[in-house]
């Protein structure tokens, strides 16, 4: 009986091959040795996550019976709120942290992963991270529009930012999320200082953080010049807590505010359930003299499909469906997972637009095309805005009497 | 869209998974129940005021 253990030969040389695989870069296309190493993941995680293996039963699927990986049964997202699906036994894990539920805070989604794990998502985002936020810079000073991982020790975006923060970025880096809540001492502080030395500045984190920033000094015709260079990486994607806000508007907030052009913004799915993170092309394309829509990069440890919402079945090149993803850095959870994002396949990648939300078998998609998030806003939240918004002119308005 | 629990894995999850991202919304939070505490940031208008003071447009990198 085969050993599926951490400490097994079976599980380390995965690792270890996912690892070489990872290793080889962005360029690499060897889709039999993708194959390969996703069937043997689907062995491990069929073999190790019961309520995973119960689904594939329920499909009539094992690993005895696929050849490829296109066949092997992607979980619904929403599983991971109903179930701990780990390769491992919870008590082992390095990394555990909840993705909570907007409408119910009781259905969390249980995301753990063990060191092995820990070590295979920070070589491929590490990878990421550098080729497509940080190409050609050693260290920058990082703002990041997060809490620290020591404030929210279960907020994936906190634990993904503290290694982003370690790596690239200069000692003068911070968090600007704090239990006071947005240091804007510290955000003005950082910026007029990186318009006066020239030295260009990265700001990361939450798009909803930059959002509110932005809508704060729009308001009162706030603006900075950045150093060219300057960068700002949103992500966690954006639910309208500050009002509407497309795309479009938001690369316009980016210039207006901040001085930094579009192509010095890129956007970052992520996800709890999917270990990798999918960037955009933007800065890539633009430093390489490559002109190509916009898109989210497919890295070759990943692939991803879009799939029609009442089938299931893959779908052509810019038809919208629902994004289905298969992740070798998931080792640790499962690496199929479908998700309700609404996208389409690009010539180069994939795009995302919005979430799908089954009610009575309505297409929200026309409704939330183009945006960046989506339009809801309660009345609290209207209330606590307006409060906050308030509060940060009345800052700017002492400021301006300087 | 009301919560359903489900006892094993289906398809007919799909589509049925509300939250958008959770560290985003969780931020947003932060943000809006904070500035209770405003009152604390008094300094920033003397350390505003101050680098208002020598704020120039800087030399851009190119």
């Amino acid at each position: 009986m085969t050993d599926y253990s951490l400490e097994s030969d079976f599980v380390k040389q995965l690792d270890q091959d996912i690892l070489d695989f990872v290793s080889k870069g962005l360029d690499n296309q060897d889709e039999g040795r993708f194959n390969a190493l996703a069937l043997r993941e689907f062995e491990l995680q069929y073999q190790t996550i019961k309520p995973y293996r119960e689904y594939c039963k329920r499909k009539g699927v094992s690993p005895g019976s696929v050849s490829t990986w296109q066949e092997i049964p992607a979980v619904p997202s929403l599983a991971f709120k109903e179930f701990a699906l780990t390769s491992f036994p919870v008590e082992r894990a390095e990394h555990a942290y909840f993705t909570s539920g907007t409408t119910d805070p009781r259905r969390k989604g249980r995301i753990y992963r063990d060191k092995g794990a820990v070590d295979l998502i920070n070589a491929a985002n590490g990878l990421l991270t550098k080729e497509y936020v940080f190409p050609g810079i050693e260290r920058i000073k990082i703002l990041l529009m997060t809490p620290s991982p020591r404030m929210a020790p279960g907020m994936g975006m906190a634990i993904g930012l503290e290694r982003v923060r370690t790596e690239f970025g200069a000692p003068e880096s911070a968090y600007l999320i704090t239990p006071f809540g947005l240091n804007v001492e510290l955000l003005l502080k950082s910026l007029i200082e990186a318009e006066r030395s020239g030295e260009p500045i990265a700001l990361i984190g939450s798009s909803s953080g930059f959002i509110f920033f932005f809508n704060a000094c729009d308001e009162e015709g706030i603006r900075f010049a950045l150093p060219e260079g300057s960068r700002v990486c949103d992500g966690g994607g954006y639910m309208g807590q500050f009002g509407e806000c497309s795309k479009e508007e938001y690369f316009a907030l980016c210039s207006r505010i901040l001085g930094v052009e579009e192509h010095f913004c890129i956007n970052v799915l992520g996800m709890g359930e999917i270990s990798t993170n999918f960037f955009d092309n933007a800065l890539k394309d633009y430093l390489n003299g490559k002109k190509s829509e916009r898109h989210k990069v497919i890295p070759p440890w990943t692939k991803t499909e879009v799939v029609d919402i009442s089938n299931f079945q893959k779908l052509s090149k810019g038809e919208t469906g629902l994004l289905k993803h298969y992740d070798l850095i998931n080792r640790a959870m499962v690496m199929a997972v479908q998700t309700d994002n609404l996208g389409f396949e690009t010539e180069e990648g994939f795009e995302i637009i919005g979430r799908w939300r089954k009610r009575a078998g309505r297409l929200d998609a026309g409704e939330i095309k183009n945006a960046h998030g989506g339009k809801v806003m309660t009345q609290m939240m209207a209330f606590l805005l307006k409060r906050n918004l308030r509060k940060i002119r009345d800052i700017y308005r002492k400021l301006s009497k300087a | 869209m009301k919560s359903r629990k489900f006892k094993k894995i289906s398809d007919e999850m799909i589509g049925m998974d509300d939250r958008i991202c959770s560290c985003a919304s969780r931020v947003a939070d932060m943000i809006l129940s904070q500035e209770e505490n405003a009152e604390d940031r008094v300094a920033l208008r003397e350390t505003a005021d101050s680098l208002k003071k020598t704020r120039g447009r800087g030399k851009r990198k190119q």
